[in-house]
């Protein structure tokens, strides 16, 4: 994947979100708005294996390969679109 | 060499409902939903032909019930048969999800439900990827 910007990451990033969120999940139904201050915890209800999960889809997403031990200390949405841009080389 | 995989696209586990299994008002007490779908989950494991190695204490592996839900639609008696159809979906890197749809002997729906799944490494205190012999099981009856 060629060098995208922090704005391409981050609309990336929302889609990705969305997506893991609705399967997080499963058969309740869920609706939130997603911003850059949003927690992946308390806000999107994520918890440990749904992280996994996640960076794993962002993976594929970014044609990039995570570890995801470096993912356990972010906490918001900006966090995330800003790690994956310094992974990108931006 | 091809590797097993199961060979339907979806598994059916069939109960009879006992006396002991209702409550005060005859029907089936809802908890019971909850206990078949675990019978039915592990009877799933027991098909594939190497199903041991997923449970052999050496592997330090641990099956996890992240979350489980069941709704109840039309009630069920004592003497019933109850048709449980299991199929999966959602499958990502570390977790899944059963479906389970409980149908009566007219195969009218009674119940539903779903549990997602995932698996630990208790040596290294991790989350792991699904194990390729729970793969085996849960990609063939994948719910298109």
């Amino acid at each position: 994947m060629g060098k995208i910007s922090r704005e391409e990451i981050k609309e990336k990033v929302m889609e990705l979100v969305r997506k893991q969120i609705t399967i997080n999940r499963v058969g309740a139904g869920f609706n939130v708005d997603i911003e850059e201050a949003s927690d992946l915890y308390s806000d999107l209800g994520f918890d440990s294996v749904e992280l996994m999960d996640f960076v794993a889809e962002l993976e594929k997403g970014f044609c990039i390969a995570i570890d995801a031990n470096d993912f356990l200390n972010i906490k918001t949405i900006k966090q995330l679109i800003d790690k994956l841009d310094s992974l990108m080389g931006n | 060499m091809n590797r097993w995989q199961y060979p339907k696209k979806e598994f059916v586990y069939v109960k009879r409902v006992l006396i002991k299994q209702t409550n005060a008002f005859g029907n089936v007490y809802f908890s019971n939903y909850l206990e078949w779908q675990g019978e039915a989950r592990e009877s799933l494991l027991l098909e594939h032909p190497n199903y041991k190695e997923l449970f052999s204490q050496s592997n330090n592996l641990l099956m996890i019930t992240h979350s489980i839900y069941n709704r109840f639609i039309k009630s069920a008696f004592f003497g019933m048969h109850i048709n449980m159809h299991i199929t999966s979906s959602l499958i990502q890197k570390y977790s899944f999800v059963l479906n389970f749809h409980f149908f009566d002997s007219k195969n009218e729906l009674i119940s539903a439900g779903w549990q997602k799944i995932c698996f630990f490494d208790n040596s290294k205190n991790v989350f792991i990827p699904i194990p390729d012999i729970v793969l085996d099981l849960v990609e063939p009856i994948k719910k298109e």
